[in-house]
């Protein structure tokens, strides 16, 4: 009987050995690029902790051109807009913006005002640990750059030492500005908005503006655009969320299932190309995204 | 750079919304404000100091914490204290109604000074009821005194509601910055809306004279 199964055993490994090449074969014959990933998801997703039954509300600012603004029929529009709408159709769910400012955005999540909100905030170590509030996966690559007026004389990064520096205030686009420049926030001029910031930078009232790529390019694309221009080097280079309410994990799950979908199937970058900002979707795979 | 004020004609629909709900804005904190005013300046001026100290607490408390701070505590902090979620237009009007009532409270209570103090005294000696003398003869001396202070604050009030941007109700200088974001025109918008102010102001201004006329009318001196 013993050797019986010793038998079975050295047959049946044989028998493996000799099918595990063909396996393999089998395996690598298998074209990878033409595979569809299934990304198939509970249509209506069972949400159970939303502030409304049946509404997604979301905070917005609407004063980012191209992203979330009003548009000439007074309604909200953008990038943003587009794809949170989008969001909230998949889930079943009707979207209600809010419109507050930047710096009641997150407030309201701790105060469970919104469901969710941010136009893309930047993960920083305050954020990511933050217990009012979960940062979703990357929505896009956060290019945080200066830009300045073509005729200041400020040609780089390392002429901005004694330069006057302004930008959003609560924004971590101003404070990568100034660690770069070396300055403390105190000589800052924080301004409430991209219109300010962008009226400063045009009265001589600062010599450099620190904001994301897409804010700098809709500037330069707007009136008196050409008088800007954006320094070559960024001031940092990382990744930016929407942020969802922290009594909603079940949100934020079908939110991370639902960003990863639409940069796989090109949703993103159809918005992005829509509304010509900058895409940086395919780069998050830089960060494993 | 060129000054286009064909930008209304675009925004203008969109931001002339938000006067309406400015203007309601008021209307509500006023219609609320006015009465519960009324009696915290009567409290403020009571004989018993149950009322009055209280009152005189309250009032210097409320009156020493800005606006926005009022605001936020409505919006952001009563949900999570009392699980309260109160819309944001609802947020407002109470804030403001906390607010601008010990303000105006303080103007009913210097209008009831300045009534001379032998009215008092007569009111006193004749026995008459409280609301009865209120109504009659206390309120209508005060009111001269009253009028042009509760105006002013008014006015204060229309300008100030421009704080409930900040806790989402988009009112006409929350919509005129979405315009200017929208459309790069700063100077052409915020010239428009400082004139829609300068007109809601000559209609105040306007109704705080024919009431101080009425009152001088009626035969009641003004101290």
């Amino acid at each position: 009987m013993t050797l019986s199964i010793r038998k079975t055993a050295t047959a049946f490994a044989a028998a493996l050995a000799l099918l595990a090449p063909l396996g393999a074969a089998q395996a690598q014959g298998i074209d990878l690029d033409s595979l569809e990933v299934s990304l198939d998801y509970p249509d209506p997703w069972p949400l159970e902790n939303l502030i409304e039954e049946g509404k997604l509300i979301i905070a917005t600012t609407g004063k980012t051109q191209k992203e979330t603004f009003i548009g000439d029929d007074g309604t909200l529009q953008g990038a943003r807009i587009d794809l949170w709408t989008k969001l909230a159709e998949d889930l079943g769910l009707e979207p209600e913006f809010v419109r507050v400012d930047w710096s009641g955005v997150m407030p309201g999540l701790a105060a469970n005002r919104f469901d969710m909100g941010c136009e893309g905030a930047s993960w920083n170590n305050d954020r990511l640990t933050s217990p009012d509030f979960f940062l979703t996966r990357p929505v896009k690559v956060a290019i945080d750059v200066a830009v300045v007026k073509k005729d200041s004389g400020i040609e780089s990064l390392d002429d901005l030492a004694d330069a006057k520096l302004g930008g959003v205030k609560g924004e971590m686009e101003l404070q990568h500005l100034l660690s770069t420049a070396g300055q403390d926030e105190t000589d800052a001029l924080a301004l409430p908005g991209v219109t300010e910031a962008r009226l400063a930078l045009l009265n001589g009232q600062i010599e450099a503006y620190g904001t994301g790529i897409h804010a700098a390019s809709a500037l330069l694309d707007g009136p008196d655009g050409d008088q800007f221009k954006i320094l070559p080097q960024p001031t940092a280079v990382g990744v930016g969320g929407f942020c969802v309410n922290a009594r909603e994990p079940d949100l934020l799950t079908a939110v991370n299932f639902l960003m990863a979908k639409y940069r796989t199937d090109g949703t993103i970058k159809a918005l992005n190309e829509k509304w010509d900002l900058p895409d940086t979707s395919e780069m998050l795979s830089v960060v494993g995204y | 750079m060129d000054f286009d004020l064909s930008i209304w004609a675009v925004r203008g629909p969109y931001i002339l919304q938000g006067l309406w709900l400015t203007l309601a804005l008021v209307a509500g904190v006023l219609a609320i404000s006015t009465p519960l005013a009324l009696a915290v300046g009567l409290a403020l001026e009571a004989r018993s100091r149950w009322l009055r100290a209280p009152a005189t607490v309250l009032s210097w408390m409320v009156r020493g914490v800005p606006p926005l701070i009022i605001l936020f505590i409505a919006y952001y902090v009563l949900p999570i204290v009392l699980d309260l979620r109160l819309e944001s237009l609802t947020a407002a009007i109470a804030g403001f109604v906390v607010y601008n009532t010990f303000i105006l409270g303080e103007v009913v209570s210097a209008g009831l000074r300045a009534v001379p103090k032998g009215q008092h005294e007569a009111i006193a000696a004749a026995g008459l009821p409280m609301t009865r003398s209120l109504r009659r003869i206390v309120l209508p001396q005060a009111m001269p005194s009253i009028i042009p202070p509760y105006v002013s604050y008014s006015m204060d009030m229309v300008k100030g509601t421009a704080l409930a941007g900040a806790i989402g109700v988009t009112e006409l200088v929350t919509r005129a910055n979405q315009a200017i974001v929208a459309t790069n025109r700063p100077f052409e918008i915020l010239l428009g809306v400082a004139i829609i102010y300068g007109v809601i102001d000559a209609m105040l201004i306007a109704v705080q004279m024919w009431s101080e006329r009425r009152w001088d009318h009626q035969g009641h001196v003004s101290p």
